[in-house]
């Protein structure tokens, strides 16, 4: 017992935390508490701090059960209180919401260690995220990952230098050459060591081994035509 | 060379052309300066004709001046009516007073000739007037010397003392410059005060006028001034009864060199009056020597006038001595004489010694005539006093009212000024005060849409929040009851139902979604436009996104942006879903007042006209129209559809 991993679940559907429980039983023997309510959840961690704390949490992002005393009324706000006390606590999202605007805000500010959505999710998943979250990794499902790739590409596209320079890479064939032919909107000339950086922002944008593989996946993305 | 011939030709042209034309200038200027001696008057009346004639109107009048003083010389009363006409035409045209003034002057010398002395007196006084107007003082002096001596003739003394009082206000400050018209004032006024018995005034003008004589540069001029002015000061002194004083005076005239043959007339005066002293003294024979002398100069001269005087004298003289033959002889020639020239002074004293001269009914005759002529002298005298003074009262009452007219003018023209300027005032402040009001309409204006804008935000607000309540309750309660329900029909392996059942789960949870506010402060609204894009971005249904940056975000009311969120969401499930486009352009765009969208797809496009435009673009009209903004849509069936929202940022 000693050893356990101690695991806070939160929903506000029992029947979703019965089956978080189900999965983690499959996975392993962890030291699990659930509740309903961020506010309970907060106070949880918070007590377990000095005695034997919390190691992962597994959270919804919308509660239904909010009343008028809630504090903490979603799980973007238990993740923010969280994160503004230090606490040290690995978080994973398992919630229904695949809206871009929330996946992005969630990740983009409040960087859970993982997002999986309830949908899709089954034991395997949920043990593989988990052990890339206790090694201090991330896990995003996949559906996540496509919706930020996506994300990326949009904004590339919006990137005139970006798309410049994935246009003209395969027609050099040295990277130095693009410098001069790559222009910013008032036409002066964008130089080699910008041109490098923009480059490697791609490649993990788009989540690309290389230049080559990037221009694929751009291509493929429908990115550049 | 060639080309000096046709200058050359001009130039001939030009001459002969000049020839004409200097014919009567030449003939002017020969009048002109030839108008000399015996010809003077004959030519300068040409001269005026052929001004008149070439239009020189600056001429007429110096020329028309210089003929009418010739004509008065020569007593032509013709030419000075023609000059005088010339005058009164060129004053018409050029509205010279000057000339009028002249025009006056010489139809009052024109009178004077014809014995007309109320006519004349009239037209000096017009003169005058005028003469005051152009501040001429020298002119009006001149014309109130004449006057002043049209006065003594018609022995109005009273008048004249005031008249040439006057004359000297004007002419005094000029000094020896105007020292003929000032000695003549001066003289004119010792006489007039000297037939007012009032001798020393009178000799204080005369020594005056002597003191102005040594400025007169003609000699022969100065010394009879001088003369009548021994003349003049001794009868003052007779006056007073001081004859030695007079004979002093008198005997110095007399002593000048050679007196009686350089100025007779001087002489036959000087003697005239030393004679008349000895009369006075009883040397009478003293006197009628003297007397004697002085006829016989004046016979000499043909002075008719003074030839009364000195048989009227003389007839005095010898009735004294009590030769009566003698005395009624020259009694009789003097009363003739004195008839001749309308001597009125000499008739009547003829008439007086005459009645005691003669006898019975002679007598009884000559003091009815007498009599007769002193009561037409008195009454015509009274008459023409009254009608000086007439004319002079008339004369100062219409200056008055001229005067009182002028103040009025000016009063009336000050009012007006001031009305203009209470007019321009009340423009003014009109203008301010409608200036005013349209800047306080505007500001109501602008205020009442601005009330009425945010009113509309919050009405929006409000419906955004009843969507959220919607969408909340979609989702927890209709979504969760299904999702119940799924599982359930899972656990029973009713996997076909539960199948469609999730589908309309998730249905259910898109329009949740899409009902529900995103949390529009969390993340900007420009994320989430990449966000929403994201959402349906696609290799086959490729969006792009322009001028997203352009606009400072943070300055747009959350209605307009939430209003552009649907607004890009509705399209782009349009052009997914119905289009079947694979392309879409978001372009953003903004000046100072104004945020503009624009949508445009490469899809199949539809009618517009078709008034099937569907629900969701006719909710995207609604709440842009809401925000005063203007929603355009505009397709083309198989080019694609273009969607435009032009929206006001402060709903102006």
């Amino acid at each position: 017992m000693e050893n356990k991993i101690k695991i806070l679940v939160v929903d506000d559907h029992q029947l979703v935390i019965q089956g978080i429980l189900c999965s983690l039983k499959d996975i392993g023997d962890f030291d699990v508490v659930t509740t309903n309510s961020c506010d309970e959840a907060f106070l949880l961690i918070k007590q377990s701090q000095n005695t034997k704390p919390f190691q992962l949490l597994f959270t919804d992002l919308s509660f239904d059960n909010s009343t008028e005393q809630t504090k903490l009324d979603g799980g973007e706000e238990l993740i923010k209180a969280i994160k503004n006390n230090g606490l040290d606590i690995k978080i994973a999202v398992i919630t229904g919401h695949t809206e871009t605007n929330r996946v992005y805000n969630v990740i983009s500010n409040l960087n859970p260690n993982a997002y999986l959505l309830k949908s899709k999710c089954d034991a395997a998943e949920i043990g593989f995220a988990l052990t890339k979250m206790l090694a201090n990794d991330y896990y995003y499902t996949h559906e996540i990952h496509q919706k930020i790739m996506r994300r990326n590409i949009v904004q590339i596209q919006m990137d005139d230098i970006a798309i410049q320079v994935l246009k003209e890479l395969p027609n050099q064939p040295k990277i130095s050459n693009l410098e001069g032919v790559i222009k910013k909107s008032d036409g002066s000339i964008v130089k080699l060591r910008s041109i490098e950086t923009k480059l490697a922002n791609l490649r993990t944008d788009l989540n690309a081994n290389n230049n080559t593989d990037l221009i694929l996946k751009a291509k493929e993305l429908g990115v550049i035509d | 060379m060639k080309k000096e011939i046709p200058l050359l030709l001009l130039f001939n042209v030009f001459a002969v052309f000049n020839a004409f034309t200097q014919t009567p200038k030449d003939s002017l200027n020969f009048y002109l300066d030839n108008a000399k001696g015996s010809k003077k008057v004959t030519y300068l009346k040409r001269a005026i004709t052929l001004l008149e004639d070439l239009k020189i109107d600056s001429l007429i009048q110096q020329t028309s001046i210089e003929y009418a003083k010739e004509s008065y010389f020569a007593k032509d009363t013709l030419g000075l009516t023609f000059s005088k006409n010339k005058l009164q035409n060129h004053f018409k045209r050029s509205k010279d007073s000057f000339s009028l003034a002249k025009a006056y002057h010489f139809a009052a010398l024109n009178h004077k000739i014809k014995n007309n002395l109320d006519s004349s007196f009239y037209y000096y006084q017009e003169s005058k007037k005028i003469f005051i107007g152009l501040k001429d003082s020298v002119e009006t002096g001149r014309r109130l010397l004449s006057m002043a001596i049209l006065q003594v003739k018609e022995l109005d003394y009273l008048g004249c003392e005031t008249t040439a009082v006057e004359g000297l206000k004007y002419i005094e400050p000029a000094q020896d410059k105007e020292y003929r018209t000032l000695i003549s004032l001066y003289q004119t006024l010792g006489n007039a005060l000297g037939h007012l018995n009032r001798p020393q005034e009178s000799r204080a003008y005369y020594i005056k006028a002597r003191e102005m004589a040594k400025f007169n540069t003609v000699t022969s001029r100065r010394e009879v001034n001088y003369l009548n002015l021994y003349n003049n000061i001794g009868a003052t002194y007779v006056d007073e009864g001081n004859f030695d004083k007079a004979i002093a005076l008198f005997k110095e005239g007399l002593r000048f060199d050679s007196i009686a043959i350089k100025y007779p007339r001087q002489y036959q005066n000087l003697l005239g009056s030393l004679s008349s002293v000895y009369f006075r003294q009883g040397k009478i024979d003293k006197a009628i020597s003297g007397y004697k002398t002085v006829l016989e100069g004046r016979k000499k001269s043909k002075y008719v006038y003074g030839e009364s005087v000195s048989h009227s004298l003389l007839a005095e003289a010898y009735m004294k001595n009590k030769q009566y033959n003698l005395a009624k002889k020259h009694a009789y020639i003097g009363l003739e004489l004195g008839k001749k020239t309308r001597n009125n002074e000499q008739v009547l004293d003829c008439l007086q010694f005459l009645t005691e001269l003669t006898f019975g009914e002679t007598a009884k005759k000559h003091f009815k005539e007498y009599v007769q002529l002193k009561d037409s002298l008195f009454t015509r005298e009274r008459t023409r006093k009254n009608q000086f003074a007439k004319v002079i009262y008339e004369t100062e009452k219409k200056e008055k009212e001229n005067t009182s007219l002028k103040v009025e003018n000016q009063r009336k023209e000050l009012l007006i000024k001031s009305e203009k300027q209470q007019k321009t005032i009340g423009f003014l402040v009109a203008g301010a005060g409608i200036l005013f009001i349209g800047f306080g309409a505007n500001i109501v204006a602008s205020r009442r849409k601005k009330i009425l804008f945010e009113a509309k935000l919050l009405q929006v607000e409000a419906r955004e929040k009843e969507r959220q309540q919607i969408a909340k309750s979609l989702h927890d309660e209709v979504a969760g009851d299904i999702r119940m329900l799924h599982l359930k029909l899972e656990k029973s392996n009713q996997l076909e139902e539960a199948n469609s059942l999730n589908i309309i789960k998730d249905n259910v949870r898109n329009l949740s979604h899409q009902l529900s506010s995103e949390s529009f402060d969390k993340v900007s609204f420009k994320d989430q436009i990449i966000n929403l894009v994201s959402d349906y971005f696609e290799p086959n249904f490729r969006i792009k996104i322009h001028g997203l940056d352009t606009i400072l975000w943070k300055e747009i009311n959350n209605s307009i942006k939430r209003t552009l969120f649907l607004t890009i969401r509705e399209s782009i499930q349009n052009a997914k879903k119905y289009a079947e486009a694979t392309e879409l352009i978001l372009s953003f765009s903004g000046s100072k007042k104004n945020l503009i969208l624009e949508v445009s797809d490469n899809g199949i496009g539809f009618d517009v006209t078709a008034n099937k435009n569907g629900i969701g673009l006719k909710n995207i009209r609604e709440r842009v129209e809401d925000l005063n903004g203007v929603f355009t849509i505009d397709s083309e069936l198989e080019k694609g559809t273009t969607i435009k929202i032009d929206i006001s940022k402060n709903g102006k």
